[in-house]
C-alpha cells in the first residue's frame, strides 16, 4: 500500500513539476492607441517604441546592469562599443551572428540600406531628422535628406559606408563622446529594414514602400519577432529562435492589447488581465495611495507661452507684465488639482535632463540647479507670489503711464480636446481677477488646431498652453530651451530674447557641451535668464504613474528614464 | 420602372460627385497643416508636403486627386494614421469587423423589436405595454455608450462572465462569439427600440381600423386577423425604418468601437480628422455618402416598386 502512495505521490509532483516547466511566461500589456506601422522610419508616433524594443534589434541597447540600480549600453547588433578613430570618425563592428528573424544575416551593408533608405530624400521619412541629427549630428546627413537644387548632396558625401572591413563608418559633424554614439542608434528609426521585403513594397517611382503596414510586410529583428498584429486591436509578439543574445529576455511571449478606452484599462487591470496599468488622472485618486504605484519621470514640463505682440494689450511689451504672470499663476493648485498629482515647478529644465550626461548627474540634481530651484522656492511655492504679482503689474502700468486701477482683460487660447488645460484655463479666469483684485481679467478663446498653428494665425492671444517635449535632451540640460530661441524658425511662442539666444549659444558650444561641469553653469545662467525675462511660464513637471502586477518580476530596483523598470527584460513569477 | 431607376441612378452619381468635390475643399481648407509636428523639422515638413502636392495651388492639387479617382479609382494615399497606405485598403481592413458586429446586432434587434412592439400593441395600456414602451423610451433616449459602459462594468468586472475586449486572437471561435455578446447587445438596443416604437405605433393603428373588424366578423380569431391583417400591412412603413440600419451595417459606432476596442470602421473617420489624414478624411465621407444615397435609392426604388404612384408622380413633375 505504502509502495502504491508513494508511486501516486510521486506521479503528482511529476505532473506538477512539468506543468510548471511547461507553463508559458506571458506577459499582458496594452497601448492606448496602435501603431500607425513598424516601419520605425515613417512615423513620429510613439506608440512604435513598444514593438520596436520587444522586435527589434539596433546598433546599441540600453539594457539594466546586474544590480538593478541602472543601466548600460551593450553593443546589440554591434560587436563591441564604438571605436573612435579620430576626432569626428567612428567604427561599429557589426555582430557577425546578427540576424533577421528569419535567419538572413543583418550586415554592415544592412545597416547602411538602411539608414540611406531612412534619409532618402524621394521618399522623405518623417524620421529622417531622427537618422540624421538626434544625438548626434551625422556629416552631410540632413541636407542630404531635404537635397535641395542649389546644394544638392551626393550620398557619396554623407557620413555613413562601410568599411573596407566590413565595420560601418560614421562621421560627424562635431565631436561627440561614446555614449552620444550608443545613444544615437539605439532609436527606433535605425531598427534595419529587411530589403527584400522592403523593395517589394516600393512603387514604381520610389516614393513609397509598404513595408511594416502589416505583419507579412515587416521582418523582426529583436529578441521576440511579432507573430500576429490585428490594427487596433493586438500585437502578439514571441521568442525569436534566431536571436543571437537569448538569455536578454525571459517571456515566451508577448501580448499587446491596443485599449483606447480608460474604463476598459482599469476594468481589466481590475480583473487581473494586464500586468502593467497606467491609471488615468481621473483614475489616480483611486491609485495614488496603492503600495504599487511607482513614480516614472518624464521629459514634459507643460508651460503656458506669453505674447507680446498681441495689438490689443498695450502692456504686453513688458517684462514687467510678464513677471506679473509668472508670480500670479498657483502652481500648486495646477499641478495637483487639475493635472491631477504633478510636480508644481517655477523653473523649466525637467528633471530627467543630464542623466544621460557623462556623470549621470541630471541638472536638476546639481549644486547649480538646485540654486535655481531655491531661488524660485525662496519667492513662494513653487513661484507663486501674488504680492509680487501685483508689484510688477504696478510696474508695469507705470512703465505705460496707466493708471494702477486699469482693468484689463487677457485672451487665453487653448484646444478643448486638451484635456487639462481647458479646466486649468478655467481655472485661471476665476483665479486672476482674485490675485490681481479685479485689474486683470480672463477671457478664453479655443482653437481645434494645432498651438502652432494657433499662434501662426492670430496674434491676438495673450497667454496659451503649450506641452512641447521635442525640445528635450536627457544629456543637455541647456537643449530644453532651444526650440525657444531664435534660432528655431518654426517655434509657437513669437517671444524671442537677444540675451538669452546669446546665453544659450554658449551652452550649445562645443568648448561648453564637452565639459558637463561648464554646462551646468552656463544652464544655470541660462535659466536664470529665462526666469527674468519670462521666456514663458513654466506650470508643471509631468509625472507619470505606473503599477505592475505581482506575477512580474522588474529587474530594476529604480525608475530610470530610457528603460524605465526594465519591464522588457523582466520575467513572469506565477 | 427602367427609366425610373436610370433617372435616379444617374442623379446619385452627381450628387456623389458633388460630395466628393465639396469635401475635398472643405477638408483641405481647414487651418491644419498635414504635417504639422514638433517632431518633424520644418524642412523635412515642407519635402513631406512637397511630395505630396500640398504646395501646388488647391486647383491643381483637386486636379491630381480627381484625375487619380476617376481614372485609377485612387484615393490616395494616408499620411498619418498608416503612412503609405492606400487609404481605400485601410478602409477595407475595417469595414468587415464593423460588417459582422452590426449585422449580428441586427439579427438581434429586427426580430426582438417586431416580437416588442407587436407585445406592446397587444397588451396597448396594459403593464406589459408600459414596461415595454418604458424601456423604448430608455433605450432610444439614453446613449448606447451609457449601456455599453455598464454592461461592460458588470458582465466584465463584476460578473465576469464575458471578456472585457472584443476579441481577434482568441484560440477558440467559442471565445471571440462571447467576445461579440457586449458589444451587440449595446448596438442592438437602440434599433430595436427604433423598431419596436414603430411597429407599435402602425400596430395600434391597424387594430383599430375597420379591415380589422372585418376580418373579426368574417369568424377569423383575434390571432388569425393580427398576423394575416394587421401585421402585414404594418410591416410595409416598418420597412423605412430597417432599411437604412441594413444598408448602415458598414457604418460602425464610434463610442461602442472604442469601448469594446473593436477594430473597426466607427472612430475612422474622428481620427481622420483630428490627425489631419486628409485623404483618408475625403474616403471615409465618400464611403458615408455612398451608404447614405444607396439607401436613399433603394428606399425610392422600393417605393417605386411597392406604390406604382410615386414614380408615375416622379415622372409628371
Amino acid at each position: 500500500m505504502k509502495k502504491v502512495w508513494g508511486l501516486l505521490l510521486a506521479a503528482v509532483l511529476l505532473t506538477v513539476l512539468c506543468a510548471c516547466a511547461q507553463a508559458e511566461k506571458v506577459l499582458h500589456i496594452y497601448l492606448k492607441d496602435d501603431c500607425p506601422t513598424m516601419n520605425g522610419q515613417t512615423s513620429v508616433e510613439s506608440s512604435i517604441n513598444t514593438p520596436m524594443t520587444y522586435c527589434g534589434a539596433t546598433l546599441y541597447r540600453a539594457i539594466p546592469t546586474e544590480d538593478g540600480m541602472g543601466y548600460e549600453f551593450i553593443g546589440e547588433i554591434a560587436d563591441g562599443m564604438p571605436e573612435q578613430v579620430d576626432k569626428n570618425t567612428w567604427h561599429i563592428k557589426i555582430r557577425p551572428e546578427a540576424c533577421f528573424a528569419n535567419g538572413e544575416p543583418i550586415t554592415a551593408d544592412t545597416i547602411v540600406y538602411s539608414l540611406k533608405t531612412g534619409l532618402d530624400p524621394k521618399l522623405t521619412n518623417a524620421m529622417a531628422d531622427f537618422i540624421s541629427s538626434q544625438a548626434i549630428n551625422i556629416k552631410n546627413a540632413k541636407a542630404y535628406s531635404i537635397q535641395t537644387e542649389a546644394e544638392p548632396v551626393a550620398w557619396e558625401d554623407v557620413g555613413i559606408r562601410k568599411t573596407e572591413d566590413g565595420c560601418l563608418e560614421i562621421i560627424t559633424e562635431d565631436e561627440v563622446t561614446q555614449m552620444d554614439v550608443c545613444n544615437h542608434f539605439t532609436t527606433r528609426a535605425m531598427v534595419p529594414l529587411y530589403e527584400p521585403l522592403y523593395e517589394a513594397g516600393m512603387n514604381e517611382d520610389r516614393t513609397k514602400s509598404d513595408y511594416g503596414l502589416t505583419v507579412e510586410r515587416w521582418m523582426s529583428s529583436g529578441p521576440y519577432k511579432l507573430t500576429k498584429w490585428v490594427y487596433k486591436s493586438i500585437q502578439v509578439y514571441e521568442r525569436n529562435e534566431h536571436y543571437w543574445n537569448p538569455d536578454l529576455c525571459h517571456y515566451d511571449r508577448v501580448e499587446v492589447n491596443i485599449i483606447p478606452e480608460a474604463n476598459a484599462r482599469m476594468e481589466m487591470w481590475e480583473r487581473g488581465d494586464l500586468d502593467l496599468y497606467t491609471p488615468d488622472p481621473s483614475a489616480l485618486e483611486q491609485y495614488i495611495d496603492d503600495p504599487r504605484i511607482e513614480e516614472i519621470g518624464s521629459l514634459t514640463v507643460y508651460h503656458i507661452d506669453v505674447n507680446d505682440k498681441n495689438p490689443d494689450n498695450p502692456i504686453c511689451s513688458s517684462n514687467n507684465y510678464r513677471k506679473a504672470l509668472y508670480y500670479a499663476i498657483n502652481r500648486p493648485v495646477i499641478a495637483k488639482e487639475i493635472f491631477g498629482y504633478q510636480e508644481a515647478v517655477g523653473t523649466y529644465v525637467n528633471n530627467q535632463a543630464g542623466i544621460y550626461s557623462p556623470s549621470g548627474l541630471a541638472y536638476r540634481d546639481s549644486a547649480q540647479g538646485k540654486e535655481v530651484t531655491e531661488m524660485v522656492e525662496s519667492w513662494g511655492p513653487a513661484g507663486y507670489n501674488p504680492e509680487m504679482a501685483n508689484k510688477y503689474l504696478d510696474a508695469a502700468y507705470e512703465e505705460f503711464g496707466m493708471p494702477k486701477d486699469t482693468v484689463l482683460t487677457l485672451i487665453i487660447g487653448y484646444n478643448p480636446n486638451e484635456a487639462s488645460w481647458k479646466p486649468t484655463a478655467e481655472y485661471l479666469q476665476e483665479e486672476l481677477p482674485k490675485v490681481f483684485n479685479g485689474r486683470i481679467r480672463l477671457k478664453s478663446v479655443t482653437y481645434s488646431t494645432s498651438t502652432t498653428e494657433f499662434k501662426k494665425g492670430t496674434d491676438q492671444w495673450d497667454l496659451s498652453p503649450n506641452d512641447w517635449s521635442r525640445t528635450l535632451s536627457r544629456t543637455y540640460p541647456h537643449a530644453a530651451f532651444y526650440y525657444f530661441t531664435s534660432g528655431y524658425a518654426n517655434h509657437p511662442n513669437v517671444y524671442v530674447d537677444a540675451e538669452f539666444d546669446a546665453q544659450y549659444a554658449v551652452c550649445d558650444s562645443d568648448e561648453v557641451r564637452m565639459n558637463y561641469d561648464r554646462l551646468l553653469d552656463e544652464t544655470a545662467k541660462l535659466e536664470k535668464i529665462y526666469l527674468d525675462k519670462v521666456i514663458h511660464i513654466p506650470v508643471c513637471q509631468e509625472v507619470g504613474y505606473e503599477l505592475y502586477s505581482d506575477r512580474v518580476v522588474l529587474p530594476m530596483k529604480q525608475y530610470l528614464p530610457v528603460i524605465g523598470w526594465g519591464l522588457p527584460y523582466g520575467d513572469i513569477n506565477e | 420602372m427602367f427609366k425610373y431607376f436610370l433617372k435616379r441612378f444617374a442623379a446619385m452619381l452627381v450628387t456623389l460627385f458633388l460630395i466628393l468635390t465639396l469635401s475635398f475643399w472643405v477638408i483641405r481648407l481647414m487651418p491644419l497643416s498635414i504635417f504639422e509636428n514638433p517632431d518633424i523639422s520644418p524642412e523635412i515638413q515642407q519635402k513631406l508636403e512637397e511630395k505630396m502636392h500640398l504646395h501646388e495651388p488647391m486647383v491643381v492639387q483637386f486636379g491630381y486627386f480627381i484625375s487619380g479617382v476617376l481614372t485609377r479609382g485612387d484615393f490616395g494615399t494616408s499620411v498619418k494614421i498608416r503612412p503609405g497606405m492606400d487609404v481605400l485598403e485601410i478602409i477595407w481592413e475595417r469595414v468587415p469587423t464593423t460588417m459582422i458586429l452590426n449585422a449580428a446586432s441586427l439579427i438581434l434587434a429586427i426580430p426582438l423589436g417586431i416580437l416588442a412592439g407587436t407585445i406592446a400593441a397587444l397588451k396597448r395600456g396594459k403593464m406589459t405595454d408600459n414596461l415595454i414602451s418604458f424601456l423604448i423610451v430608455i433605450f432610444i433616449s439614453v446613449p448606447s455608450f451609457v449601456f455599453a459602459s455598464l454592461l461592460q462594468y458588470l458582465f466584465t468586472l463584476q460578473w465576469p462572465v464575458f471578456p472585457t475586449l472584443y476579441l481577434t486572437h482568441a484560440s477558440t471561435t467559442g471565445q471571440i462569439v462571447a467576445s461579440m455578446v457586449l458589444p451587440v447587445i449595446a448596438l442592438s438596443l437602440g434599433p430595436l427600440a427604433t423598431i419596436a416604437r414603430y411597429l407599435r405605433g402602425e400596430l395600434i393603428e391597424s387594430l383599430s381600423s375597420e379591415y380589422m373588424l372585418l376580418a373579426r366578423t368574417k369568424g377569423l380569431t383575434r390571432g388569425e386577423a393580427v398576423v394575416a391583417h394587421a401585421f402585414r400591412n404594418s410591416l410595409v412603413p416598418i420597412a423605412n425604418t430597417i432599411i437604412p440600419l441594413i444598408t448602415g451595417i458598414m457604418g460602425g459606432s464610434l463610442v461602442i468601437e472604442k469601448i469594446f476596442a473593436v477594430p473597426g470602421i466607427g472612430g475612422l473617420l474622428v481620427d481622420s480628422i483630428m490627425a489631419g489624414d486628409h485623404f483618408l478624411t475625403v474616403a471615409l465621407l465618400m464611403m458615408y455618402s455612398v451608404t447614405s444615397l444607396l439607401t436613399i435609392f433603394i428606399i425610392d426604388v422600393s417605393y417605386g416598386i411597392i406604390d406604382p404612384r410615386i414614380r408615375i408622380g416622379g415622372g409628371q413633375e
